[in-house]
């Protein structure tokens, strides 16, 4: 074949596979669904991944007084259907109670289940553009964890990751966070995620087939994830599976926490001043114990102290709840019963109605 | 740098467009820079050593074609013998020896601790001293010129596309390709193209996946039913081998795209008619170097059957201890050794009763031939998988349906693992005796553009969420 018969071959041949190609993404961009509205993804407890938009909806709560709420799995509440969680709870207190003399109240709850200090600090630096009425952030000493100090972008669960790639976010993270954190490889890929959605149809289509054929998504596609990145209708055509892949980390996490996880305390501590929210509560997360004598009392520990110490620094309010419910009504050392969800709920309630009262 | 990531695209892509542009001391310079950054991308100090061993061979090359003098020869060669082998020996094996030259001591009565020294492996270091070793083996046989000049030197050592995970190159092979210039073309790029999607295609979607049930099963040895180890088993034999050869497959493609033709190193190797017809297409740069530089040097099979046979299996222990400092990998290289030594006796024996194989043997002959050999290269894979021996006990206890405690069922993704598998070897078995890869090339053109398409977008609708590392990088 001549040079030039060749080059016409294979421009053809490209042109052919490009097509091919392009009839899957056209395929894809049609099957993929659209996000859900803010306010209902942000109460979507089945992480709809999405979370630039997530954290919009303080805009579009209208002219309802917002509450943003950043925690844990605690808040989180994957134990309940989300109506019991206390951020659902609380929303209801504040409403029936008309509190602070506000007939319309909405709580956004960005909590999530596992998340770490990197994505603390990444949410807090989106949320500066924000003017919520309430900032309340419920954390402990595991989201701290010396482990996370040096992990790029992959470590985390949640792809909260893809906020530091916005130039504005990106901005108002100190360079010491970009100097643990930002691996090139990590954050190129955030970077591409967050920029093509339909990056994103495969995690579409693994929770589409899992809907269909329980266990597909952890056994074929996800080893590692627990749940859903989409929340679909569908019917199952197989009984759900047992759960053949244990957890690489067998369960166990180094939570140590020391001077290294001061400095990823206090780098979070940082964005929540500068978020202009009216009112602002920082607190340790409840627990059943506080763990006195063992390694774990002693993380603990230093977590109050660091988080006394470091909100007063920065004149935010500050309270330790770790003893603030029944040990009774705890499933596991940190995470609680609905009797536990409503007390926590009712404390926050209180709290909230008597300084939005006091500051209007 | 890992290969299947945005990072390597991106490196690739402004490496192959500067390469373009550039004659050609500027494209060695090119390279040579370009090598050093995707070997120091994650520890930039094991780019120290790496520049050392280039050093150490150059200088041993040029002294070697300045004397004539066989002692002199022998000592340039014991330096770079020391050198090489001491500082794999050094990261690799230190640990190793040292606690079980304690351990010895224990039986023996003498008191002692072993303290481990706990370096991280440098990436790569196995294969890059093997690669200047033989450069250094090959000028002292003066089978090959000196290399006199140092970057083209240093390039051969570092060459990106195959610096941490082979093919084992050499030098006679790809200096000459490091030292010329040469011409962009099309059939290059299209070539480069295919390999790089093949290889990602095996690592993303086959090997990884595989890996998730080879992981479920080693997780927990002994809690999976007899089915689902052995299935665990087959996984680990497609997941090591597609994991490897899709590097090697990338590898190629890269190197490819420069205009540089690296060795095959792999030629489906499970679905071999003979343990010895394995060693022939499994890890191929790793196992001709070693029949080169160790099996012949021995005296091959020149010195007789027993002498033979001692060679064999030190070549083969040798070559399990290369993959890991660790007593499973000897005993895996053991096991073959084994394998081998009966199956040249058993050849040995129907040799003398006068019964030769037939020129043409029978289907049913050749397909329990590679059906045999195949399970007792997964058999062999209990040994390179497990970390130690409680997990190898566990195994195949498991595998003969011996369970400690209740086992834990999979359910039917199972069965989905299972025809993952079934598809793998069609595939592999139709390619080696059933001509497909001559009947695709005979499918019209635009089908086959059209389904190089479709491998893209199964590539990435059916990578894993996450990627695991090579595991080869280990060694």
């Amino acid at each position: 074949m001549t040079n030039g018969a060749y080059r016409i071959k294979v421009a053809a041949a490209a042109g052919i596979g490009l097509a091919v190609i392009g009839l899957a993404w056209g395929l894809a961009a049609r099957s993929l669904p659209p996000a859900a509205s803010c306010v209902e993804s942000a109460r979507n407890p089945y992480r709809f991944r999405d979370w630039p938009r997530y954290v919009a909806a303080v805009r579009d709560a209208g002219d309802a007084a917002c509450v943003v709420l950043i925690s844990d799995s605690q808040a989180y509440g994957g134990e309940y259907p989300a109506r019991h969680g206390y951020p659902s709870v609380l929303e209801t207190l504040l409403n029936e109670r008309k509190a602070g003399g506000i007939d319309r109240w909405e709580v956004l709850n960005l909590s999530i289940d596992g998340v770490t200090s990197i994505e603390y600090a990444a949410l807090a630096a989106r949320l500066r553009e924000e003017r919520p009425l309430w900032l309340v952030s419920v954390s402990g000493s595991a989201d701290y964890r010396a482990e996370n100090f040096t992990k790029g972008f992959s470590y985390p669960r949640t792809d909260l990751v893809r906020l530091p790639t916005e130039l504005d976010v990106a901005r108002r993270l100190p360079l010491s966070f970009w100097r643990r954190h930002g691996k090139v490889e990590d954050t190129l890929t955030a970077w591409v995620t967050d920029r093509f959605p339909l990056l994103r149809f495969r995690d579409f289509l693994w929770s589409w087939l899992d809907t269909r054929y329980p266990g597909a998504q952890k056994t074929f596609y996800a080893p590692r994830t627990t749940y859903r990145f989409w929340q679909l209708p569908g019917k199952a055509r197989t009984a759900p599976v047992p759960d053949p892949i244990p957890d690489r980390t067998g369960g166990r996490l180094d939570l140590t926490y020391d001077e290294r996880s001061t400095v990823l305390l206090a780098e979070f501590l940082d964005q929540l001043a500068e978020i202009p929210a009216a009112h602002k509560l920082v607190a340790t997360a409840p627990l059943s114990s506080d763990f006195a004598g063992t390694p774990d009392g002693e993380w603990v520990a230093a977590f109050r102290r660091d988080a006394a110490r470091l909100a007063a620094e920065r004149g935010l309010p500050f309270e330790d709840l770790t003893g603030l419910l029944p040990p009774d009504d705890f499933i596991t050392s940190n995470h609680f019963h609905a009797r536990n969800h409503r007390r926590m709920a009712e404390w926050l309630a209180d709290r909230i109605a008597a300084e939005t009262k006091a500051g209007r | 740098m890992l290969f299947a990531t945005y990072t390597y695209a991106v490196f690739l892509a402004a490496v192959w467009l500067l390469h373009a542009a550039l004659p050609l001391r500027g494209r060695q310079i090119l390279l040579l820079v370009a090598s050093y950054v995707f070997y120091c991308w994650e520890t930039p100090v094991y780019g120290l050593l790496i520049f050392a061993s280039t050093v150490l061979d150059y200088l041993v090359g040029l002294g070697l074609a300045r004397t004539e003098n066989p002692r002199g020869r022998k000592a340039l060669l014991g330096c770079s013998l020391a050198g090489n082998l001491g500082m794999l020996g050094f990261f690799k094996y230190g640990d190793f020896l040292g606690a079980n030259v304690v351990g010895l001591g224990h039986l023996l009565g003498f008191a002692g601790h072993w303290e481990p020294m706990g370096f991280i492996l440098p990436v790569g270091i196995s294969f890059y001293t093997f690669q200047t070793l033989s450069y250094s083996i090959d000028v002292y046989k003066r089978q090959l010129p000196a290399e006199r000049d140092l970057w083209t030197f240093a390039l051969y050592v570092c060459y990106f596309p195959q610096l941490v995970a082979g093919p084992i190159e050499r030098a006679p092979h790809l200096l000459p390709q490091l030292r010329a210039q040469h011409p962009v073309l099309l059939e290059n790029l299209v070539a480069g193209a295919k390999r790089i999607l093949t290889g990602l295609f095996l690592k993303l979607v086959v090997a990884d996946r595989l890996g998730i049930l080879v992981d479920a099963v080693f997780a927990s040895p002994g809690t999976h039913s007899a089915a689902a180890t052995w299935l665990g088993l087959v996984a680990f034999g497609g997941q090591i081998y597609f994991d490897f050869a899709s590097y090697a497959s990338i590898a190629i493609g890269s190197a490819r795209l420069f205009g540089v033709q690296l060795r095959e190193n792999f030629h489906r190797p499970l679905v071999s008619a003979s343990i010895a017809d394995f060693w022939n297409r499994w890890h191929m740069t790793l196992t001709r170097w070693f029949h080169d530089y160790v099996f012949l040097p021995l005296g091959g099979f020149r010195k007789g059957g027993r002498r033979a046979i001692f060679n064999a299996t030190a070549v083969l222990v040798l070559c399990g201890l290369w993959h890991g400092a660790r007593w499973n990998f000897v005993f895996w290289g053991a096991y073959h050794a084994v394998l081998l030594t009966g199956y040249y006796l058993w050849k040995f024996y129907r040799k003398r009763r006068g019964r030769r194989a037939p020129k043409n043997g029978s289907a049913w002959a050749l397909g329990l031939s590679v059906a045999a050999t195949f399970w007792l290269n997964i058999v062999g894979l209990i040994f390179f998988r497990s970390p130690d021996v409680a997990t190898i006990g566990k195994i195949c206890r498991a595998c003969v349906g011996l369970h400690d405690g209740p086992i834990t069922p999979f359910g039917w993704p199972l069965g989905g693992f299972g025809a993952l598998i079934a598809i793998w070897l069609a595939v592999e078995l139709a390619q080696e005796y059933g001509g497909l890869n001559e009947k695709w090339a005979r499918v019209p053109w635009p089908v086959r553009a059209a389904a190089w398409g479709l491998l893209v977008a199964a590539t990435y609708l059916g990578a894993v969420n996450q990627q695991a590392p090579y595991i080869y990088f280990q060694f």
